[in-house]
């Protein structure tokens, strides 16, 4: 019997006859890794999770497309967060080998109950010694920190600090000179890097002469968003006297709400945003803070690049310290400030900007 | 919502758009009208001159021709725009993405980058297409006049004008991903069509492999077309360097990715597209597809050709600015070449303009060596050059037919109704359709 408490089904294998998986069980209370085979929906029924539509399609596509004879390396990673008993996992399925697909991917499913607190107890993707040279200058030195899955992460420092420079390098958009992501226990490649995380660069104005209901419907369509949360998304940004206007023609504060609605229509697990708030005023960040939360409520990732400490500290669960390209803490604000009284062997008050001012 | 279909087409779909609200597009379509209704109606009126308009004495043959007497400067235009206006087009929709961050974005779908410059081409080529409308409607405009149309020639010449789009779109696609700047991209993709233009000056000036790269160059290919010749050699070569301006496009958009690993892959694009380049010339297919059969001998000529196996080597005494010279090779060798492929012809020269060499003894001969048999002529015409081979070869020359001389299809009409359709229509249209085309895209 398997009780879960928090952690996530990872989906090892996914075989097109009968639709049935190896389903590679890690969290709980005891976080020893179980297995189990059966048919997928019915693995998934009996967790009582919701599986979305779009990635169901894109499991199937996988299934028709490739070659049944291929070895596999599909990996569908779903963070779990409620108490069941699952002793109803049947123990084994068989199949034929030949009948095995290759598909490569890795993919977040909201679990079908919230629960960020333990959501955050596991580990989405973690970055090694990433460094990052322009020229003489060393925008990133040996960078290295974990996400959660679900949690909220606040990248803080200075400005020049590199945070942008992270989170380009990150994101693959900017070549990093060494330094490596894992996640679930592998190094995620460039190519893979689109399947784990979105990154929302700051003051940019994409599709400039398309309107922004356009640049929505795009992001759904190219970028393979979700269509189902278009309205939601649309509402809790206020976009709506936006949709039929043109990208170049908003204004600093319009142009960040359309970009965090594209933003938010992906659907890869972590979504980075680089300022968030940036740009708007104190009603539209109360709002734009809103949505996030509530997305992150849901069990999606964010990592937030935010200069305004006050902002930060209102709003994320755990933060990285940046200055001068290195990582100067990691954690939350009491445990930052446990690591600053132990390097200034002094007390520090539980404020974030104390914090940060004595750790860099 | 938006509705379910494949991420490339969303992505054409994009493209779309965007070469849409260009107005580097809409510049280039506003202006294409105006130059092909001018090299129209000018070309219309010498070839009604030519035919014996307003009392002047009906020319014959060749120079009444519709493909080199009307079509030739007509599409021309197509090459002007081809130039000096395709280039921004293109610039602009692959720079674009870069300098608005849209780029950003769009990478981290994870397709491929060659898939999305394809994508890309493929938007630029239908936006050409439509650009090519003038031209086409002006046939349709010739057919009113009760003009001849010969349809091989018109479509060998429509082929050679997109692949000469294709070759714009390629470079200035490799040059926008490369720069960080469209005024960059586009002052290297000026520069390098510039570049080519030093190569035909060479070309005609040292001989030689200056000679023979000129032979590839945009300009000379779409010359090859001009005259109904289609050669696949031109062709694949054209397709190579297409596909490798494109290649190197999307190397580098992958903006994750080290410069320099995408230099290094950048190099080795380029040795294979070096590779193919050198391995398309080598192959002789061609096909004249016009209707004067200017490219080619007459009938009976390249059967009597066809029957002479031993190896043909021809050695004229002639400079590369000698106009014998250029004589001698378009109006003969090109045609024997195409019968012969193994023909081995060598020039010898001093000097590149001739002018001091015409006293030097032997300049201007033209030495033929069948199978060891020699034999010398001054002529420089096709029907010198095939009397010194036939004579050396020991055949009788073939009897002249009536089917194979071309009488010429002249038409001595002026071109009416050209300058509303080009100089007014048109521009009306293009500006109408742009203000409301844009407005229903945004």
């Amino acid at each position: 019997m398997i009780h879960f408490a928090a952690g996530r089904v990872v989906i090892d294998h996914f075989f097109k006859r009968g639709q049935a998986a190896i389903v590679h069980v890690r969290g709980g209370k005891r976080d020893v890794p179980q297995r189990g085979r059966s048919k997928l929906a019915d693995i998934l029924r009996s967790l009582g999770m919701l599986i979305e539509t779009a990635v169901w399609r894109r499991i199937q596509r996988y299934a028709r497309v490739r070659k049944p004879a291929a070895r596999i390396a599909f990996r569908v990673s779903i963070p779990v967060s409620f108490e069941r008993d699952c002793s109803e996992i049947p123990a084994s399925v068989t199949l034929p080998k030949k009948a095995m697909l290759s598909c490569r991917t890795s993919y977040c499913v909201c679990a079908a109950s919230s629960g960020a607190d333990i959501l955050m107890e596991t580990m989405l993707f973690e970055v090694e010694g990433l460094s990052k040279r322009f020229g003489q200058i060393a925008a990133l030195e040996d960078v290295s920190f974990h996400v959660r899955v679900g949690e909220v992460l606040g990248l803080i420092g200075p400005n020049g600090a590199g945070k942008s420079t992270l989170f380009e390098c990150l994101a693959g958009v900017l070549p990093s000179d060494r330094g490596t992501i894992r996640a679930a226990d592998r190094a995620v490649g460039l190519r893979e890097r689109s399947t784990l995380l979105f990154f929302v660069p700051d003051g940019i104005a994409p599709w400039p002469a398309q309107s922004v209901g356009w640049a929505l419907d795009f992001t759904i369509g190219f970028l393979r968003g979700r269509a189902a949360l278009r309205d939601e998304v649309v509402g809790q940004l206020d976009l709506h006297p936006l949709l039929h206007q043109p990208i170049a023609t908003l204004s600093k504060g319009q142009r960040k709400r359309a970009l965090l609605g594209i933003g938010l229509l992906t659907s890869q697990p972590a979504l980075l945003i680089d300022e968030p708030f940036d740009g708007l005023d104190l009603r539209q960040a109360r709002d734009v803070a809103a949505a996030l939360q509530a997305h992150a409520a849901r069990g999606r990732t964010l990592f937030l690049s935010i200069h305004q400490i006050s902002d930060a500290e209102r709003f994320c669960d755990r933060f990285i310290l940046l200055s001068s390209g290195r990582v100067r803490g990691e954690g939350t604000v009491q445990e930052l400030a446990a690591l600053a009284a132990t390097r200034a062997s002094a007390e520090v008050n539980g404020h974030l900007e104390e914090v940060f001012l004595a750790l860099t | 919502m938006p509705s379910p279909r494949s991420a490339f087409l969303w992505l054409v779909n994009k493209e779309c758009r965007e070469l849409i609200v260009s107005r580097a597009w809409w510049v280039l379509l506003f202006g294409i009208g105006p130059l092909v209704g001018l090299s129209f109606i000018t070309s219309v009126r010498t070839y009604a001159e030519v035919s014996g308009l307003n009392g002047t004495s009906a020319g014959v043959g060749e120079a009444l021709s519709p493909l080199v007497g009307v079509w030739a400067p007509t599409f021309s235009a197509c090459e002007l725009a081809a130039v000096f206006l395709l280039p921004f087009v293109a610039i602009r929709l692959v720079a674009g993405d870069r300098q608005s961050g849209a780029l950003k974005l769009e990478i981290q779908q994870g397709m491929s980058s060659f898939a999305r410059i394809v994508a890309k081409a493929l938007v630029l080529l239908a936006g050409w297409l439509i650009a090519m409308l003038p031209p086409l409607s002006a046939i349709l405009l010739w057919k009113s006049y009760g003009g001849n149309v010969y349809m091989p020639e018109l479509v060998t010449l429509t082929i050679g004008h997109v692949l000469n789009a294709g070759l714009t779109i390629g470079l200035a696609a490799a040059m926008s991903s490369v720069t960080e700047h469209p005024s960059t991209a586009a002052i290297l993709t000026l520069s390098v069509t510039v570049g080519t233009w030093v190569i035909n000056f060479f070309g005609a000036v040292q001989g030689g492999w200056w000679e023979r790269a000129s032979g590839y160059t945009p300009a000379a290919m779409v010359a090859d077309f001009q005259h109904g010749l289609l050669r696949l050699d031109t062709v694949l070569i054209a397709l190579a360097l297409t596909l490798t301006g494109l290649g190197l496009a999307a190397l580098w958009m992958r903006l994750g990715v080290n410069v320099s690993r995408r230099a290094y892959e950048s190099a080795g694009i380029g040795v294979l597209a070096v590779a193919s380049i050198f391995a398309s010339t080598f192959v002789n297919a061609s096909w004249d597809t016009s209707q004067a059969r200017s490219n080619s001998f007459s009938r009976e000529d390249e059967r009597a050709l066809r029957q002479i196996h031993a190896p043909l080597r021809i050695e004229p005494h002639l400079a590369p600015e000698d106009p014998r010279r250029v004589d001698l090779e378009q109006h003969a060798l090109l045609k024997l070449r195409r019968v012969m492929p193994e023909l081995q012809v060598h020039y010898v020269s001093s000097t590149s303009i001739g002018l001091f060499e015409q006293t030097s003894q032997g300049y201007g001969e033209i030495w033929y060596d069948l199978g060891g048999r020699r034999t010398m002529s001054r002529v420089t015409t096709a029907e010198g050059m095939l009397e010194s081979i036939y004579s050396l070869a020991g055949v009788t020359p073939p009897p002249e037919t009536e089917e194979d001389i071309f009488r010429g299809q002249p038409l001595a009409v002026p071109p009416k109704g050209a300058g509303t359709v080009f100089y007014v229509l048109w521009p009306c249209v293009i500006v109408i359709g742009g203000i409301l085309v844009r407005r229903g895209f945004k």
